[in-house]
């Protein structure tokens, strides 16, 4: 209601300020004045110029002809001016003003109506944080803050805190929270899994090194969790590997007990099938299923055979940005941590001038220098 | 509720002026001065209206209102008050909101210091900047609203792009707009002499301070732009002929052109119709250089715009305000009566040259910078045109205009004495070439371009200043002070400014003796750099409030010893994964030694761009002597004749004979 006092004050303040000369009438000062003062004005500034000898008596002389001039044809103009204009004037004065009367309230408002939100109030920071709506996150979260600033040894807070921060998208807030959880109160696959999946919320589902060694060392305690199994699923799948991420989803989904949790891999089996054909290329189909069933050896001949090959394919005639780090992502998976740098260092060369490319290769780069050395089996 | 009120006052700032627009060219065809008088008010609410909008917008940005999804896209509730507040305009919405704040601005101000201009003439020039308000305030209403809401407020906005979390592009961009948009002025005040078909006497001393105003703005505007590049984006360079800068350079060309021409116009009502199509020109050259960085066309660090929609939309407005002025141009232009006549040996002769290199000059740079765009959006073939283009056209074409500035500044108006001019300036080129030559000798020669650019730049400063020195002494040294004391502003308002165009020719030919080194090194590792060792100490990592950074600690030796501690860095924020790399500087006089990290790699080997700039900051140092330049002449008191007309019926004191 407010709102709608205070627009209407608005109009109202902004027809009185246009309409005044309407309203009042009257004339301002006369042309033919206006430029006569103008002309004195130039006069004086042209004698005090030349006073100062910046001009000489001819040049003076000669600009104030030149004034005179346009002044006696402004003033012919003028007088030619008819004086019959007066009648039409009133009614035309009239038709302005009821127009902008009118037009200026009903245009605004109806403008208004179609893009604002006259109802929505102001959601500042401060009145978020201590309206009664929002008492159980905002204000209970700067309470339990303050008490964790005091007390940084307190697990109980960090446990609090930490899903709050997740769904509130802070994400690198929940990763810290949770790891204060882990160095606190020891490893547990639970624990060492939320704080892998708030590292994968932080990289936008992007399974990082920190994250997997997480989630691995959970299934190290738990082989059957199913929550690290299922994120070591998508980064097999992140690392090109398809087929064996959608052999492992559907051991997982087997494993599970009917409930929300195993409608939950299932939904992402189906997104693999659905997109089944888009997949990267490396081992998949009957070739992955072939070299699955090989022996350990033999398998690992295989797959070097096809990374060594897409190696001599990517040197000889160029590839995207894609192929490029799919080849360093299995050179390092491989442990073969100096062919991974050379194809580091050749795509930089294929992809010079591109910055987004090398970019990608940075991230890579650095990737690769905070992998831990992999023991060799 | 401030919010939506912010929203509402911005529609009503729309209706406004939309009347604004109509009735007042109603009024003046009809000779009705009543209905004219009504825009000076009108402008001046539109500007209250507009500002309490941006206030509104303010307020959403200080508070941390995420329900504001303008607010929710580029500010965080952690990020430091300077950047809540610069979040305002670091975004498309709010830097167009910005634009039609200065628009009404100027608006506003013309309203109320060109009290004694003819009614119709103050009416019909606020109605057509009441029409580009109108369009822009549409374009700000329908395709970039910055009011838009979201129902559920987020629990926390989305941050601003760290390359632009500077205190520098806090200032940069209103600086810029001030010039673009303060050249609308200029263009109104051309549109309404060629609606009405004259121009009046009164008129011809209005357009000089606004576009003096407008100009100095645009020049700190540009050399800020270039600095901030200099500094921040860590390649060193100054100008890189991006489509960005050359957007506003283009208006910034021909506004310097429309300047010079406009001091004609005033002082000899000569060149009225050369000056009107500057203004038209300079102004659509304004409009491009947004629609340019508004609309995404280009994609390049200075264009954080991407939309498809906002930049048809801004094509449909260039393309009616261009058009349409052009239109009226070549109907009226003939009507306008000529003034007073000059001999081409004379001031006005000297500033139509002046014109006509600056118009050329823009015209190369208009051609390399919309013919890649042309060609792509023809054939998607995808071609830049870089600064050889440039260094080949538009500089050659400056070099004549820098040589005939000192000589335009000695001629008198109407008809000059050129010998008389030649025959000063002969001695101070004289001197130059000697001192130039001496100093190459001495240092054992040097790229023989940098040297003549030095010896030009040298020329103008030289040359500048000589006017000064030949009106104080001109006849014996005996009353130097007095005479001094006697000359008018302006003329020091022209010595500073040109003397500015000579120092910056000065910073850029000295960039020849620059010197670059890129290199990798490891801790304990020594470089020379020009006259000084640079030894990296190590690397040292820090945390700042939202990013990380990795800095690179170096000292900077002379023969006496350590002279500075240098730590360039590079920092990564949090929030959007981007490597930004931080300089660090040592100056030393107008020169400097600057310091751009590269990549670390294993065994704390750091790649190092190092240079060592002598009298680079004589680049920027020259356009803020143009603006102080700009600044004086503004004050001069030949401006007072547009104070209002009471002041000048009183009988005024005259100073004793």
């Amino acid at each position: 209601m407010t709102f709608w006092i205070l627009v209407l004050l608005l109009i109202a303040l902004a027809i009185a300020l246009v309409l005044w000369p309407l309203i009042v009438g009257g004339t301002g000062p006369e042309r033919l004045e206006q430029a006569v003062a103008f002309y004195e004005a130039r006069k004086n500034e042209l004698v005090r110029q030349h006073e100062n000898g910046d001009i000489t008596e001819d040049e003076m002389n000669a600009a104030l002809a030149e004034q005179a001039r346009a002044l006696l044809a402004l003033s012919r103009n003028e007088k030619t001016r008819g004086a019959g204009e007066a009648a039409h004037s009133v009614r035309r004065r009239k038709m302005a003003t009821l127009l902008m009367l009118l037009g200026i309230p009903a245009l605004s408002t109806a403008i208004y109506l179609r893009i604002g939100a006259p109802n929505l109030p102001d959601v500042p920071l401060a009145s978020r944080q201590t309206a009664p709506q929002n008492f159980d996150v905002a204000t209970a979260l700067q309470k339990i803050e303050a008490h964790l600033a005091k007390n940084p040894d307190d697990v109980r807070g960090y446990e609090v805190v930490a899903p709050v921060y997740l769904k509130a998208g802070r994400f690198s807030d929940a990763a810290n929270a949770y790891r204060r959880v882990v160095i606190l109160s020891g490893e547990t696959p639970e624990r060492l899994s939320d704080l892998a999946e708030s590292l994968v919320a932080m990289g936008n589902g992007v399974i990082s090194a920190e994250a997997r060694q997480a989630f691995e060392r959970a299934v190290k305690l738990d082989p059957d969790f199913a929550k690290p199994r299922f994120y070591l699923a998508l980064a097999r799948e992140q690392d090109g590997d398809v087929a064996g991420a959608l052999a492992d989803l559907r051991k997982i989904a087997s494993d599970l007990p009917e409930g929300p949790a195993r409608m939950r891999v299932n939904a992402e089996i189906e997104r693999f099938e659905a997109e089944g054909k888009t997949a990267p290329a490396v081992p998949r189909g009957n070739a992955a299923e072939a070299i699955a069933g090989l022996p350990q050896q033999e398998r690992e001949d295989a797959i070097k055979g096809m990374v060594d090959a897409l190696d001599t394919r990517l040197t000889a005639g160029g590839g995207t940005i894609e192929e490029w780090r799919r080849l360093i992502q299995s050179r390092l998976v491989m442990n073969q941590r100096e062919l991974a740098r050379a194809a580091l260092d050749k795509a930089r060369t294929a992809f010079v001038g591109n910055a987004a490319a090398l970019v990608e290769l940075d991230a890579m780069a650095e990737l690769m220098r905070t992998l831990p050395e992999a023991k060799t089996p | 509720m401030i919010v939506e009120l912010g929203h509402f006052v911005l529609v009503l700032a729309l209706v406004v002026a939309l009347f604004q627009a109509s009735v007042p060219v109603w009024g003046a065809l009809r000779r009705d001065d009543v209905l004219v008088r009504l825009a000076p008010r009108a402008a001046v609410l539109q500007f209250l209206l507009v500002a309490a909008s941006f206030a509104a917008l303010t307020y959403a940005y200080l508070g941390s209102d995420f329900s504001v999804l303008n607010v929710f896209q580029n500010s965080h509730s952690l990020k430091p008050a300077i950047y809540k507040w610069s979040g305002v305009w670091g975004n498309h919405e709010g830097s167009m909101l910005l634009w039609v704040l200065i628009l009404a601005l100027f608006g506003a101000a013309v309203a109320l210091f060109s009290r004694n201009l003819p009614a119709d003439i103050l009416g019909v020039t606020l109605a057509v900047q009441a029409m580009i308000a109108s369009a822009f305030l549409a374009f700000l209403l329908f395709a970039s609203n910055p009011f838009i809401r979201i129902p559920q407020a987020p629990f926390e906005g989305q941050g601003l792009n760290p390359v632009l979390q500077d205190p520098g592009l806090a200032i940069h961009p209103p600086l810029l707009y001030l010039g673009y948009v303060g050249f609308s002025i200029v263009f109104s005040f051309a549109a309404a002499a060629l609606i009405l078909g004259r121009v009046d006497a009164a008129f011809a001393r209005m357009v000089r301070p606004w576009t003096l105003a407008a100009w100095i703005a645009l020049t700190l505007g540009i050399a800020m732009g270039s600095y901030w590049a200099y500094y921040e984006l860590g390649w060193g360079g100054y100008w890189f002929w991006d489509p960005v800068e050359n957007a506003s350079l283009m208006p910034w060309m021909t506004g310097t052109a429309l300047l010079h021409c406009a001091i004609v116009m005033e002082k000899r009502e000569a060149l009225k119709t050369w000056t009107i199509l500057l203004a038209i020109i300079t102004f659509s050259l304004s409009l491009l250089g947004t629609f340019l960085v508004r609309s995404g066309v280009l994609t390049s660090v200075h264009a954080f715009a991407v939309d498809p929609e906002r930049g048809l939309f801004i094509l449909v407005i260039l393309i009616a305000f261009i058009g349409g002025s052009f239109a009226l141009f070549a109907a009226r232009a003939r009507a306008m009566e000529g003034g007073g006549l000059f001999a081409p040996v004379s001031r006005e002769g000297a500033l139509v040259f002046n014109n006509l290199f600056l118009s050329v000059a823009a015209l190369a740079v208009f051609i390399g910078t919309l013919y890649p765009l042309l060609l792509e959006a023809l054939n998607g073939a995808k071609i830049s045109v870089g600064a050889p283009f440039f260094n080949l056209t538009a500089v050659p074409l400056m070099i004549p205009l820098f040589v005939v500035i000192p000589i335009g500044q000695k001629l008198a108006w109407k008809r000059g004495d050129l010998l008389g001019a030649l025959q000063r300036l002969w001695w101070i080129a004289a001197a130059v070439l000697c001192a130039v030559a001496a100093g190459a000798f001495a240092l054992g020669g040097g790229p023989v371009l940098a040297l003549a650019g030095i010896a030009l730049g040298l020329y103008l400063v030289l040359g500048a200043l000589d006017d000064i020195v030949e009106r104080s002494a001109r006849s014996g040294f005996s009353h130097v002070f007095a005479r001094l004391s006697g000359i008018p502003r302006a003329v020091f308002a022209m010595a500073i400014a040109h003397a500015g165009v000579g120092v910056m020719v000065i910073g850029i030919a000295a960039t020849a003796f620059e010197q670059e080194k890129i290199v990798s090194m490891q801790p304990g590792e020594t470089i020379r750099l020009g006259a000084f060792n640079l030894t990296l100490n190590g690397l040292t990592t820090e945390a700042g409030p939202n990013y990380a950074s990795v800095g690179a600690r170096f000292s900077l030796r002379n023969e006496t010893g350590v002279i500075a501690d240098l730590t360039p860095a590079k920092r990564t924020y949090v929030g959007r994964q981007m490597p930004t790399s931080e300089v660090a500087r040592y100056r030393y006089g107008f020169s400097e030694v600057y310091l751009a990290m590269g990549e670390t790699s294993e065994g704390n080997r750091v790649d190092l761009r190092a240079y060592d700039k002598p009298f680079v900051l004589l680049i920027w140092l020259g356009p803020v002597l143009m603006a102080l330049g700009g600044l004086l002449s503004l004050s001069d008191r030949r401006l007072r004749v547009g104070a209002p007309k009471r002041a000048a019926r009183s009988p005024q004191p005259q100073p004793a004979a």
